[in-house]
């Protein structure tokens, strides 16, 4: 039998949640339509698709148009995968619905990379003015504290699976088909029982180390005036934003041994609840990110340029140019910083010309893929 | 989403700036502004840098040029070089003892200054006038050591 990922359970595990899971999908692709309408206003006032320019171009009849033809893409290639969504969940194929959240991603990114291509005559040079404030980061005892929570949670499930191990079935389902019917199994082993928690464990200490580098290996490009309190704002919120991520990894993942323990292990698990939460999560994650903008760009009061880098001046990023691959992947071998401001998006980016960042995708492919080897070693 | 408390608020940091575009290294740019910072007070003994990476990364500078300006402000004896750590400013009671001929150079480097002001289109009015209160600047950091 091929190995199902255990993430495979909470999708179309049954019938009753054929409606929560269409809802999810629609809901899901709907959001992302909405972040992507908003995305053109939510970069730095000097940064527009990806490319540096005076922060008063955003205001030029030529950039209104790139931004009207750019939202005008999105909610055709929405509205053709909402069409692919429908479809699948109508025949019930797993793969039709799949069809239609890459289209959107892809039709979307080409919109951008057909607007950035009309913004790049219009990119100017960055002020040569840095500054820089003289204290030390850290993101406080408060953040690590909070740090002790998720880990706290999937160490309980740990236990507590340990001291029912003689409860837990030799073979219980964890995977079901449409019509409702077990068709994925795992036994009382190691990797079948802790499996899903050790997967919390890696997921909570990969997002621990990200907000580690957004404390201290992203670059702080405003420290006077309005400018830098907003970014700091934003910074706040990006490492709260991950801690509650983390808090929710943690929930998941403690949670999914349990349907073996459950007083009916045959019969799939409700979802429902479990897709409305996340659902509500995402919705509420991205409302807080078009609150702030990239950077706290949406935070910033109007006019508040920094009062030593002088009003009007394109301050940007401080990432030249030249080393942004089409505005999306940032190489830059001179640059210390190994995390720096996406460019399209909110949050941050890996700087691959950095050896450091190689090790940090790594170690995002692995949190991607020991999933996959716990699966495949689970389930039966 | 609040409840998350970073020390990066930047109300009462110490700023300095400076520009790429200038014929001065970078290096002693740095050094420049964060002596100036010292002399007249505004970081005290006490008071901890960022370490030499974070600073880099903040400017977008190679980590050499940031570790090269704090070697010579640790060579004047202003600073504690902590490795992993960065620096802290150390109490420093009196001046440098002065070198031979530092007199000469300061006198040269300031006609030199004054010229290019000149040059510039400053008036002789107002450099006075900056000098003066240039003057006044010195008096009061000379003051607040206790020096004459």
């Amino acid at each position: 039998m091929l190995p199902h990922s255990l993430f495979s359970l909470t999708l179309l595990a049954a019938p009753q949640a054929l409606g929560a899971t269409a809802l999810f999908l629609v809901g899901g692709i709907f959001l992302t339509a909405v972040f992507l309408n908003f995305l053109p206003e939510l970069t730095r006032r000097d940064i527009f698709f990806a490319v540096t320019v005076y922060p008063d171009y955003r205001r030029s009849v030529e950039a209104r148009l790139s931004v009207r033809r750019f939202r005008y893409a999105v909610w055709i290639h929405t509205f053709v995968a909402l069409s692919f969504v429908s479809a699948g969940v109508a025949s019930k194929h797993l793969l039709v619905p799949l069809i239609g959240i890459f289209w959107q991603v892809i039709g979307a990114t080409i919109a951008f990379l057909r607007a950035r291509r009309q913004v790049l005559p219009h990119a100017t040079v960055q002020s040569p003015r840095r500054e820089a404030a003289l204290v030390r980061r850290s993101p406080g005892a408060i953040y690590w504290l909070l740090q002790i929570g998720p880990f706290a949670i999937l160490t309980s499930s740990i236990l507590y699976l340990r001291a029912h191990w003689q409860s837990i079935p030799a073979r219980f389902p964890i995977h079901w088909g449409l019509n409702g019917e077990p068709n994925g199994w795992s036994n009382r082993s190691f990797a079948g029982v802790y499996g899903p928690a050790l997967i919390g464990f890696s997921v909570c200490l990969f997002i621990a180390l990200f907000s580690y580098g957004v404390v201290h290996w992203t670059r702080q490009i405003r420290s006077t005036g309005a400018d830098a309190a907003a970014e700091t704002r934003f910074r706040r919120i990006q490492l709260a934003a991950l801690v509650a991520v983390q808090y929710f990894m943690a929930w998941i993942f403690s949670g999914l041994p349990f349907t073996a323990l459950g007083p009916h292990p045959q019969r799939a698990p409700n979802v429902t609840p479990f897709l409305l939460g996340t659902f509500a999560f995402v919705a509420v994650l991205y409302a807080i990110l078009i609150h702030t903008g990239q950077g706290g760009a949406n935070l910033m009061a109007a006019g508040s340029d920094s009062d030593i880098l002088g009003a009007g001046a394109a301050i940007g990023d401080r990432t030249p140019e030249e080393c942004w691959k089409a505005g999306v992947f940032y190489v830059n071998a001179n640059d210390p910083a190994l995390m720096v401001e996406k460019r399209f998006g909110i949050g941050y980016t890996l700087n691959f010309g950095r050896p450091g960042a190689w090790f940090l995708a790594a170690a995002i492919l692995a949190v991607a893929v020991v999933p996959l080897v716990i699966a495949f070693l689970s389930v039966r | 989403m609040y409840i998350v408390h970073v020390h990066t608020t930047m109300k009462n940091a110490t700023i300095f700036q400076i520009d790429l575009a200038s014929r001065a290294p970078v290096y002693q740019q740095i050094a420049g502004e964060i002596r100036a910072l010292l002399v007249t007070g505004q970081l005290a003994p006490g008071a901890s840098l960022p370490t030499v990476r974070q600073l880099a990364v903040d400017l977008n500078v190679h980590h050499n040029t940031v570790a090269n300006a704090y070697r010579i402000l640790a060579g004047e004896g202003w600073l504690d070089l902590q490795r992993r750590r960065g620096a802290r400013v150390l109490p420093r009671l009196k001046p440098a003892p002065l070198k031979r001929g530092t007199h000469n150079t300061f006198r040269t480097d300031l006609k030199r200054l004054l010229a290019r002001a000149v040059a510039e289109g400053i008036s002789p009015r107002a450099i006075v006038r900056h000098l003066a209160i240039s003057a006044r600047h010195v008096k009061s950091w000379a003051l607040a050591k206790g020096g004459a």
